[in-house]
C-alpha cells in the first residue's frame, strides 16, 4: 500500500475528527455558558 | 514526473465519505461519550495537547510526503489537517477557559457557603450563651454566684466555678 494512500486515509479521518470535536465543544461551551446564565 | 495523486482518492472516495458522514452525523452514544469526556478540564486539557501534537505531525507529514513524491494533495492534506486542528484547538481552549471560570465560580460558591455556615453557628452559639470555637471555655449563661470573668481568653460570661488562671470580678464565696 502506498504511503501516501495510507497518510490520506489517516489525514481525512483525523479532519472529520477534528472537526467533530470542535462541534462538540462548541456545543458543550453553550450548555455551560447557558447553565451559568441561569444560576445568575 | 508523477504529478497527480487522485486516483487513491477516487478508489477510497466511497469509503472515506461514509467515514466523515458517520463522525460528523450526531451518533447518540458517540455524542455523550465525547460529551462527558469534555465536560472535565483536565480531559479538555489532553485533547488540547493531542490535537497540538497531531497538528505538527500531520503537517509535517504531508510536508514531506509533497517533497518526496512530488505531490499537490500530500501538501494540501497538510494544510487541511492544519487547518481542522487548528479549529479544533481553538474550541477546545475557548471551552477550557469556560470550565475554569465555572469551576472558580462552584469553588467561590462553596468558600461562601461555608463561611455563611460559620457564621450561623457561630451566631446560634452566642445567642444560646456557649462558644463553640473555643473548647474548654464554655460558660453557663446563668449564675446564682454573680461572678464574671474577664481575662482575654473568655467571653465575659457568668462562671459558676472559679477556675484557675482566671481573674475574677466580685467575690466567689
Amino acid at each position: 500500500m502506498n504511503p501516501l494512500t495510507v497518510y490520506t486515509c489517516l489525514a481525512v479521518v483525523f479532519v472529520a475528527l477534528a472537526l467533530y470535536v470542535g462541534r462538540q465543544a462548541r456545543i458543550v461551551q453553550e450548555d455551560l455558558r447557558k447553565s451559568s446564565l441561569n444560576d445568575e | 514526473m508523477e504529478y497527480l495523486h487522485a486516483e487513491f482518492l477516487v478508489v477510497l472516495g466511497p469509503a472515506l465519505l461514509t467515514a466523515i458522514l458517520g463522525l460528523l452525523v450526531n451518533t447518540p452514544s458517540l455524542g455523550v461519550s465525547l460529551r462527558s469526556i469534555l465536560g472535565s478540564r483536565e480531559h479538555v486539557e489532553t485533547l488540547l495537547g493531542l490535537m497540538i501534537n497531531s497538528a505538527f505531525v500531520g503537517t509535517a507529514a504531508g510536508a514531506l510526503f509533497g517533497y518526496g513524491g512530488d505531490s499537490r494533495e500530500a501538501y494540501l492534506m497538510g494544510g487541511v489537517v492544519g487547518l481542522a486542528a487548528l479549529f479544533a484547538v481553538t474550541r477546545l481552549s475557548k471551552l477550557s477557559a469556560q470550565l475554569a471560570s465555572s469551576e472558580a465560580k462552584v469553588s467561590h460558591r462553596k468558600m461562601a457557603g461555608t463561611v455563611r455556615s460559620i457564621i450561623r453557628s457561630e451566631l446560634l452559639a452566642a445567642n444560646s450563651g456557649t462558644r463553640i470555637t473555643k473548647p474548654g471555655l464554655n460558660h453557663p449563661r446563668k449564675c446564682s454566684r454573680k461572678l464574671h470573668c474577664h481575662c482575654q481568653n473568655c467571653c465575659g460570661t457568668p462562671l459558676k466555678v472559679e477556675r484557675p488562671g482566671h481573674r475574677m470580678k466580685g467575690k466567689f464565696k
